[in-house]
């Protein structure tokens, strides 16, 4: 959508063209005037411009001025830049002197600044050339969509035009300040009800005809003066020369000039913080791992719609002792950094996990961290209902059921969440070391840095923000720690790859990895049959343990408690008693109790008093003899037989091996009903075939680095000497998703890269293909704009459609005629 | 501070490193608002409990004091949501009150109007109070004053009672300490109970809890009605209260089954009390008898439950209750803190026992195998008939006589739940049994002998559990108990816990069946005395020390 106004002309007069004037007659001709350094900083804070590249600065300027694209340059301004765009807004074509003017005691390098980032995103440009004293001249033009989406009514004043005819009997002097002061009561009321906006109000028949005279209500009063002028039938509206009058010249009611400030509820210790947050990163690594081997043993469900379920969500928080908020961290946390995904029935740990957790705990928390970062997953929306009015909740399944919303479903995703996230940790960071932020005062002043993104959504994500981090440790009783520092100050944070894991940020786990709790290989055993590992025990020891005792009790330390149930679990697990016994008398620092002690050999001893045996077959015979002879047999060793009964010889290898070696032995066997054979099922570690979620794309394009805005800037200015300045031939809309753009226009038809044609010989070379059916090799850009390359068996061409044999997806597809960048022909190779 | 003697758990228990150099200081700073869970050898386990932080509450301590001992012993970062969780429970406590008006008398005030219309809403609240005065006031029943507090509590917004004790009859009195003095913890103990006005104090058996007792009525100088659970323990508590105050005979009486004496001191069992004749509780209204100014309730965790109803009535006297242990097997804890009041005094057997005052003490399970025979009707009995039949398996006889024979010369209780085994094991040895059905003088004449040391083995029923002194004895063998219950186990291991003149150490077998439910119920109970700081071994009958060779 490009919008073009008179005032405001994307394309150039022709007429002006090549005159060195000192106004650029549009925002394309200002653009024009800037420098590399210039440019390169409006795609840096405008990235949504590059995608793809604008062909030229003409097409630049137009995308630039989309309401899309300014609505979202806007959202990102601070509440004192805005209310500068304002004041712009409400006095169009104004100079920087009268801007100051309009907002008295503010210093005009403030306005100036603000000025400069409205300049900066190119969302108003200024008469060039100008310095010094002639600068504050200069006039300063805000773009249409910017006054649009700024609303009909900016700094809460009526256009100028509106009343003006009717203020013409005050001779456009001030309106008397006596008259203001004879108002009756009411009718002064009123007046100050509109004064700072909307300057409009609702009445019945607004355009009656009423005189002084005859004036009786205080609309009336105001009416019959002026004061209030009737914009149509129903409305009346506050003349702008009245309300200026009553503001006293002021523009803005409350300039905001400043942030406000963020208030700490506490300070605490830096060490201790970073203490903390290492003992949280710690443990939540550790949670991440106890819910994963959990799973791979046991998976859970995926819901029909997709994603789990919130009963399955609830068993794994009990299943490693966290609560609900934490566990749904997890599991979206493991999802989107590709440790875990669904194959169809269940969710399962992915391959990337056994290569997640080679790393150190250190590395494996980075990676988590990393992601936790970029992602636009909001796990604080699982269990709540989608709220139908929220942009973007109506894709999801759960919202078209009106139910609850699931954990790893589309509807707990946020596209802003991630720009809020780092938005947070960025004024956490502003805060001196140990400060532990006051949340209402954080959530005033990120009201302050970006006003126009306030709302239920984002309260919830700077709380969810606060209570992640801290589950995360990158901060630490409530501070950001020197973890969420590095976090932050990672340049370019690296998105997840898909499909194989990278050994993640090693400056991150460089700070982490002192942090972390050091792991204890010790524990106290005690006669009360408990187990006590006083710190972060040892990971293979803690595993082992936990098989031969139940967990009491986590955090700092481990409780274990031995019972008779948990000793069998062992010895079920093929452990000996004796090996129990080896294993905590290594593991302990105190000795093994005797109470402990008596209690394996007890169980021991009662243990296998009943035998249950592994056999695939059997072999029968009321010949003792012969199953002597087959035990005794060389030949059969492999089968391992084991004479169960005078009559009974087990063997562990498939009926049919049993059969063949028998039978080469000299034996001749028959085989009985195959229902005899005991079959054992064990349950064993699964791995999804798949790789993961993959990263979702934060909101907004992800921030380009500098080597691409470059090549982007200098594709610009080869764009502007290809198709000639003021040259109105290129269109409007051409989206050229390639870098390499220099001959594109001038060949149809590229051998490396994407094909290109003019829709007329696009449409051309289909017709042809289709007749002779011949295999063709298309461009074809997606919904995003990216192109990618199909081969395709044209079958026919209806009403812009292309219905074609695509060989890479093997099946018949349809493919927008419109979209089609270019046609090829493929060389038949017979 | 990384090397803290605490480890803070996510489950709110809290970890106490004995070894630790600073272990004593911080068991000092965390008492007074964590119940001690375990006690075992190497660390002690803790817990925080909206009890517990009420009890500190109530004893003057704020939340900013407990997280900074939290924050100050933790070895490791203790999470902000605990602090804020306790910070938020303390809260809870005193945000009602309970004063005296001197225009309407008993009031509850609230701090928090919010807390009172939540509370004032509940149906279980509106019968209990009157007249709403303002809106932070509103007229309490004075007779329901208990009731309140007990309903309070449940709702979670426990009130303050600072509506003060009447001061009763005076009556003076004063501890005679002749040749033996107050130990430190005694003294501790009714000192902190005065100044709490209501509460319990906890100490382990043999601890000396009457001399608490009597400490604390001497502080009262007033007349007092003491609740016991049976005459012996009646007999007793005159018997110290004469030797170690000024109270003469006169002045201390007995109500009873057989006496019905109210005097300036009067010592009162359970069993009388709850006694209902046509449905009435007909002796119930001794507690108006006389103006008591102090009501103790010796073993308050037996307190019986129409006691409980009856305290509640009694709220505007001093409670103390004495205790070895606040475990109830019905769970009550709550009632007890709201009604006789918060805990005011715990120190851990262990700690007792280094000082000296209590022996050590050496606990043996013997494990006995049944027969075959005895096994295959063991398997195919009824359930409820099994534990019987485990408890008075035949072979535990001949392990109780193995274990006289070695320690000969030991004075010996024999404990056991069934009569029938007791009557049996007492014939085939030839030694007294005490049941529930000897006479009270017989009892006596029993335990006078055992005193002596003349006799020197005595087989006793449950009877045996509260209030018996038994003087020296060395050796204790469990042959039954009463299922699982845990305070069974502290109060029968407390028979032998008095100091031995000699320094012994003393011994508590318990005798059970392999492989049945006998194990079961011995195992939790021994989990009782593991957590308590008693270690004890486990062995074989088979395996059972050879008797001494001069026989």
């Amino acid at each position: 959508m490009v919008r073009m106004s008179p005032s405001n002309p994307v394309l150039d007069d022709p007429a002006t063209e090549g005159v060195s004037s000192t106004r650029p007659r549009s925002l394309a001709d200002e653009l024009r005037r800037r420098s590399d350094a210039s440019l390169a900083l409006l795609l840096e804070l405008r990235p949504d411009l590059m995608h793809p590249v604008p062909a030229d600065l003409a097409a630049l300027a137009a995308r630039a001025t989309t309401t899309a694209s300014t609505g979202r340059a806007l959202d990102a301004l601070d509440r004192w830049t805005l209310q500068v765009a304002e004041a712009l807004a409400a006095n169009p074509d104004t100079t920087f002197a009268d801007l100051c003017t309009a907002l008295p005691r503010i210093s005009e390098d403030t306005i100036e600044d603000a000025v400069a980032r409205l300049d900066d995103r190119a969302l108003l440009w200024r008469d060039a050339l100008t310095k010094g004293k002639e600068r504050a001249n200069a006039s300063i033009y805000l773009t249409r969509t910017v006054r649009d989406l700024l609303g009909p009514y900016p700094c809460g004043l009526a256009a100028p035009s509106q009343g003006r005819l009717k203020l013409a009997r005050y001779e456009n002097k001030p309106v008397a300040t006596e008259l203001l002061a004879a108002a009756p009561a009411e009718a002064r009321e009123l007046l100050d009800r509109l004064t700072w906006g909307p300057p409009i109000g609702r009445v019945a028949a607004a355009d009656r005809v009423v005189t002084e005279e005859t004036a009786r209500t205080p609309v009336e009063w105001l009416l019959a003066r002026d004061l209030l002028v009737a914009d149509d039938a129903e409305t009346v509206v506050l003349p702008r020369a009245v309300a200026l009058q009553l503001r006293d010249g002021r523009l803005l009611l409350q300039p905001q000039p400043d942030p406000p400030p963020i208030d700490l509820s506490a300070t605490r210790d830096v060490g201790l913080v970073d203490r903390a947050a290492g003992q949280h990163a710690f443990v939540f690594v550790r949670q991440v791992e106890d819910l994963l081997d959990a799973w791979s043993v046991d998976p859970p469900d995926r819901l029909k719609a997709g994603g789990l379920g919130l009963r399955a969500t609830a068993a794994a928080a009990l299943q490693i002792d966290a609560d609900v908020a934490t566990v749904t961290l997890i599991i979206e946390l493991a999802a989107t950094a590709g440790l875990i995904a669904d194959d169809g029935e269940v969710w399962l740990p992915t391959s990337n996990y056994d290569v997640w957790r080679t790393w150190t705990t250190a590395q494996r928390w980075a990676h988590l961290a990393n992601v936790w970062l970029l992602t636009t997953r909001v796990p604080a929306l699982v269990g709540t209902r989608p709220d139908p009015g929220t942009n973007g909740a109506l894709r999801g399944a759960a919202a078209k059921a009106g139910s609850v919303i699931n954990c790893l479903t589309s509807d707990a995703g946020r596209s802003i969440a991630p720009t809020v996230r780092a938005e947070v940790l960025h004024l956490l960071a502003e805060l001196p070391g140990g400060g532990v932020v006051d949340q209402d005062s954080l959530l005033a002043r990120l009201d302050w840095t970006t006003p126009r993104r306030t709302g239920e959504l984002r309260s919830l994500l700077v709380l969810a923000t606060c209570s992640e981090a801290e589950a995360l440790g990158v901060t630490g009783l409530g501070a950001l720690a020197a973890t969420g520092r590095v976090l932050l100050g990672l340049s370019a944070p690296r998105s997840a790859p898909r499909g194989r894991l990278e050994l993640p940020l090693p400056e991150l786990s460089a700070v982490a990895e002192p942090l972390l709790p050091q792991p204890v290989t010790h524990v106290l055993l005690q006669a009360d049959l408990t187990a006590i590992a006083p710190g972060p025990l040892e990971s293979g020891r803690a595993r082992r343990l936990a098989l031969l005792a139940d967990v009491e009790s986590t955090g700092g330390a481990g409780v274990y408690r031995f019972s008779d149930a948990t000793i069998r679990r062992g010895l079920d697990a093929g452990l000996s008693q004796d090996e129990i016994l080896d294993f905590l008398r290594v593991l302990s620092s105190t000795g093994v109790p005797q109470p402990l002690e008596y209690l394996i050999t007890d169980v021991a001893r009662r243990h296998g008093g009943i035998r249950v045996g592994l056999a695939t077959a059997y072999i029968r015979s009321d010949d003792g003899s012969a199953l002597t002879a087959i035990c005794a047999d060389k030949r059969t060793a492999a089968l391992r037989p084991v004479r169960l009964a005078p009559t009974v010889v087990a063997v562990t290898a498939p009926i049919e091996e049993v059969l063949a070696t028998l039978r080469a032995a000299g034996f001749a066997p028959a085989a009985e009903s195959p229902d005899g054979a005991v079959i054992v099922r064990r349950k064993d570690s699964r791995r999804a075939p798949g790789v993961g979620f993959s990263l979702e794309a934060p909101h907004g394009p992800v921030p380009p680095s500098g080597p691409l805005v470059g090549a982007a800037v200098r594709a610009l200015r080869a764009g502007e000497k290809a198709g000639g300045i003021g040259n109105g031939r290129q269109s409007m809309g051409s989206e050229l998703p390639q870098l390499a753009v220099d001959d594109a226009r001038s060949t149809p038809v590229l051998k490396s890269g994407l094909p290109r044609s003019t829709t007329a010989e696009t449409v051309a070379a289909l017709r042809v293909a289709v007749h002779a059916s011949m295999a063709i090799r298309i461009g074809y850009a997606d919904t995003h704009g990216s192109s990618t390359e199909r081969i395709v068996d044209p079958l026919q061409l209806v009403s812009g459609v292309l219905t074609a044999y695509d060989h890479r997806a093997a099946e018949v597809r349809t493919y927008a005629v419109t979209r089609i960048t270019g046609v090829e022909f493929i060389e038949e190779q017979t | 501070m990384t090397d803290g003697p605490l480890i803070v758990q996510s489950d709110k228990t809290l970890l106490l490193e004995t070894d630790h150099p600073l272990a004593d200081e911080c068991r000092r700073a965390i008492a007074p608002f964590a119940e001690l869970e375990r006690a075992p050898e190497h660390i002690h386990t803790y817990r925080l409990t909206p009890l517990g932080l009420w009890n500190a509450r109530a004893a003057g301590q704020d939340a900013e004091r407990v997280v900074d001992v939290l924050l100050r012993y933790s070895r490791y970062p203790v999470t902000h949501a605990l602090l804020v969780d306790v910070a938020e429970t303390m809260a809870r406590y005193g945000r009602l009150q309970l004063q005296l008006d001197p225009a309407h008398g008993l009031v509850l005030k609230s701090f928090d109007q919010a807390v009172l219309e939540e509370v004032l809403r509940s149906n279980k609240i509106k019968p209990l109070v009157g007249a709403r005065l303002a809106p932070d006031t509103v007229v309490v029943h004075p007779s329901e004053r208990g009731h309140l507090k007990q309903v309070l509590l449940r709702l979670g917004w426990p009130a303050e009672d600072l509506a003060g004790y009447v001061d009763g009859e005076s009556h003076p009195m004063a501890l005679l300490e002749d040749g033996w003095t107050l130990r430190q913890y005694q003294r501790e103990a009714a000192e902190g109970f005065w100044h709490g006005g209501s509460g319990v104090v906890v100490l382990p058996c043999g601890a000396g809890k009457t001399l608490v007792g009597a400490a604390a009525m001497a502080m009262a100088q007033a007349t007092t009605l003491i609740l016991v659970t049976n005459t012996v323990s009646a007999r007793q508590w005159r018997h110290e209260l004469l030797a170690r105050t000024t109270l003469t005979e006169d002045e201390i009486g007995e109500y009873s089954g057989n006496k019905k004496e109210v005097r300036p001191v009067t010592i009162a069992t359970y069993q009388v009390m709850t006694t209902r004749r046509k449905g009435v509780y007909a002796h119930l209204e001794l507690f108006d008898a006389r103006d008591w100014g102090l009501i103790l309730y010796d073993e308050v965790h037996l307190l019986p439950a129409p006691i409980f109803r009856f305290t509640a009535d009694i709220q505007a006297r001093r409670r103390l209750g004495l205790t070895a242990t606040l475990v109830r097997e019905d769970g009550h804890e709550g009632d007890v803190f709201s009604l006789i009041g918060p805990k005011r005094y715990d120190v851990p057997w262990k700690d007792i026992e280094a000082q000296g005052w209590i022996a050590p003490a050496d606990c043996v399970e013997v494990r006995v195998t049944l027969p075959e025979s005895q096994r295959l009707v063991y398997a195919t009995a009824e359930p409820e008939e099994r534990y019987r039949l485990a408890a008075t398996a035949e072979g535990k006889t001949q392990v109780v006589e193995e274990l006289l024979e070695h320690h000969k010369g030991e004075q010996t209780l024999i404990i056991g739940q069934y009569l029938d085994q007791l009557h049996e094991l007492g014939d085939r040895l030839g030694v007294p049994v005490i049941t529930g059905e000897t006479t009270v003088k017989e009892r006596e004449r029993l335990y006078d002998s055992f005193r002596t040391g003349e006799t020197q083995t005595l087989v006793v029923s449950k009877v045996a559990n509260f209030s018996i002194d038994l003087p020296e004895a060395t050796v204790a063998i469990q042959i039954s108990g009463s299922f699982g219950s845990r305070q069974e186990e502290a109060q029968r291991l407390g028979r032998i816990l008095r100091p031995k003149h000699d320094g012994r150490t003393a011994r508590f077998y318990a005798v059970v069946a392999r492989d049945t439910v006998d194990q079961d119920f011995a195992a939790h109970r021994q989990r009782f005395l593991a957590e308590q700081g008693y270690a004890y071994r486990i062995i074989d009958s088979t395996d059972l020390p050879p008797a001494p060779l001069a026989r």
